[in-house]
């Protein structure tokens, strides 16, 4: 499959400040690529890169073969982009302004953006700056998926919008793989990227630790638990368990942390009453360290 | 009034086209209004001829009070209608682009297949558009109201010396704009430019009087704009083509600047 995004050594600085550094990214046509890594860890700045808002100081980036400096525009005209914080001209309507960005496109999306509006329940009618937060963040999900683009990059496209909203999110992203759009889209939240990526690339402080199939990072997913149970367990029931590391072990309850799948530690729970179980994911940095260990930076 | 950047740019500006357009017919009325009186005041040219010649060279020459080119000369080309013309100039021109990347508009805007060229020269016509506007709004006016009152002025040589004024504010537009490119702040670029247009202004106005400043003169924009009055002598083509190649100039190296600087989010 020829990629469609493929940056090889990428490095950009802010001054002394490392923005990125050696990135090396290939996204696959007709996938979705999840970029995952915390707050300030370079995403954003990689999406400014590959849509050519940031000159990289070093490297190469192409979007469907075209060198991200040099064609920018043609590369635009096949790209649906959502930036991390939306800003929209306050003094339009959300009418006015998809009409205005599909005019910027030859006119092309908007009856798709009339659609897109009414399954987000997005206002059109009221002016850009009355609207909260969550609507304006779905008036750039609409300009970005309105025309159709053979790509959408989307940093960190659920951001401050409620579940409802998230879960339609997920659905237009699987229609969009379903038509064989390709999506690269950044979060920080591993269960999203678990949900609704084929791959991803991990980052950290500027660098890609990993990339890899979703298959494999879930198999290596860890979760913290906790367990309280209405009578007293056998300690040795959770002991043959594969991946499930007990931290506290109490009369009626166990706490620790689950890598891989939890059917073995639910079918041993199950033995005795349950009272109450909480499965939580760990924060990016605890998965970091985990999965990659404090300093690495070499993968 | 969406279909390109350059309508919706001039869509933006509906509202100062109508405030700016009715106060510039109401300045151009005023004008013609007190002309008559201005001109029948014999006493008032007395004390203007006891003025020291630096308040007399800084406010206009009164020798020519009398005659309608002397006065409107004086008033408004001397100093109101630049005034005016270069307030919005660098209001515009710094926000082009500035203003849109602090605003953090910017980005949306150039994920859609626009140049950044294309995008700087769109907005560039648009204001420049407006600006022009008021220039034909205000030489209908003065010659509606000018004839009201029966006061007779030279149309061509009005249109003249506020097609230069149009220009003057261009030049400083495009020092704005250039600003704004460059280094991507509004306020920078206001202070920049506004700075530079109090200087020059007062470097022009006393030149004729400090024999120290006299050589200077040229570096400033104002003197090529109505250096020897255009409303009596008409239009210098040399000077307005120094002006309209000033703005060029500013708006190339805007253009410039602006197609390689990293945008700030």
């Amino acid at each position: 499959m020829a990629g469609v995004i493929r940056t090889e050594r990428l490095s950009k600085t802010y001054g002394r400040h490392l923005g990125i550094a050696d990135v090396d990214i290939e996204v696959r046509a007709g996938e979705v690529f999840g970029y995952l890594g915390p707050n300030g860890a370079g995403k954003t700045t990689t999406i400014r890169v590959l849509m050519g808002f940031l000159r990289a100081d070093s490297g190469k980036g192409e979007v469907f073969g075209l060198d991200i400096r040099k064609h920018s525009v043609a590369l635009h005209r096949k790209v649906g982009f959502l930036p991390g914080e939306v800003h929209l001209y306050e003094n339009l309507s959300g009418r006015d302004y998809l009409r205005f960005f599909a005019n910027l496109r030859g006119g092309s999306g908007w009856p798709e953006a009339e659609e897109l509006a009414s399954r987000l329940d997005c206002p059109l009618s009221r002016p850009l700056h009355s609207l909260s937060l969550g609507n304006k963040r779905k008036i750039g999900l609409i300009q970005a998926f309105m025309h159709k683009p053979e790509l959408l990059i989307l940093d960190e496209p659920t951001s401050g919008l409620d579940p409802i909203v998230r879960h339609e999110i997920f659905r237009m992203i699987e229609e969009a793989r379903a038509r064989r759009q390709t999506v690269f889209f950044s979060s920080h939240n591993l269960p999203e990227v678990e949900r609704a990526c084929d791959r991803v690339a991990i980052i950290r402080q500027g660098r890609i630790v990993a990339t890899e199939k979703i298959e494999d990072l879930k198999a290596r997913s860890v979760r913290n638990l906790e367990i309280h149970f209405n009578e007293d367990i056998d300690p040795q029931a959770f002991v043959s368990i594969t991946g499930l590391e007990v931290l506290v072990q109490g009369k009626r309850s166990l706490q620790g942390r689950m890598r891989g799948e939890m059917d073995a530690l639910l079918k041993a729970a199950a033995r005795f009453k349950v009272n109450d179980f909480s499965s939580q994911e760990p924060d990016l940095e605890e998965i970091f360290l985990a999965y990659y260990g404090k300093d690495d930076h070499a993968r | 009034m969406l279909a390109n950047l350059f309508w919706k740019t001039v869509r933006d500006q509906r509202w100062a086209l109508l405030g700016w357009g009715i106060g510039l017919v109401l300045l151009a009325l005023y004008l013609a209004y007190i002309f008559p009186f201005v001109n029948r005041a014999a006493e008032m040219m007395k004390v203007l001829q006891t003025l020291p010649p630096a308040i007399k060279n800084l406010i206009g020459k009164s020798e020519f009070m009398a005659t309608p080119e002397g006065f409107f000369n004086l008033q408004p080309f001397s100093i109101l209608l630049p005034l005016l013309f270069i307030i919005f100039a660098i209001a515009r021109g710094s926000d082009a682009t500035a203003g849109e990347e602090e605003r953090g508009t910017l980005d949306l805007l150039l994920a859609n297949p626009l140049p950044r060229r294309r995008l700087v020269v769109e907005k560039s016509l648009a204001h420049g558009s407006v600006l022009f506007m008021f220039s034909v709004v205000f030489w209908l006016a003065m010659i509606g109201c000018t004839r009201l009152f029966g006061i007779t002025l030279h149309a061509g040589r009005l249109a003249a010396v506020i097609f230069s004024c149009w220009l003057l504010g261009m030049t400083f537009y495009a020092l704005a704009l250039a600003c704004g490119c460059w280094w991507g702040k509004k306020k920078f670029s206001i202070g920049v430019s506004g700075g530079l247009a109090m200087i020059t202004f007062l470097i022009n106005a006393y030149a004729p009087m400090v024999e120290s400043l006299r050589p200077w003169r040229v570096l400033s924009p104002f003197y090529f704009y109505n250096g020897y009055n255009v409303l009596g002598n008409g239009l210098i083509p040399s000077h307005a083509l120094l002006l309209a190649g000033l703005a060029a100039f500013f708006f190339c190296a805007a253009v410039f600047a602006f197609d390689r600087r990293d945008l700030s989010s």
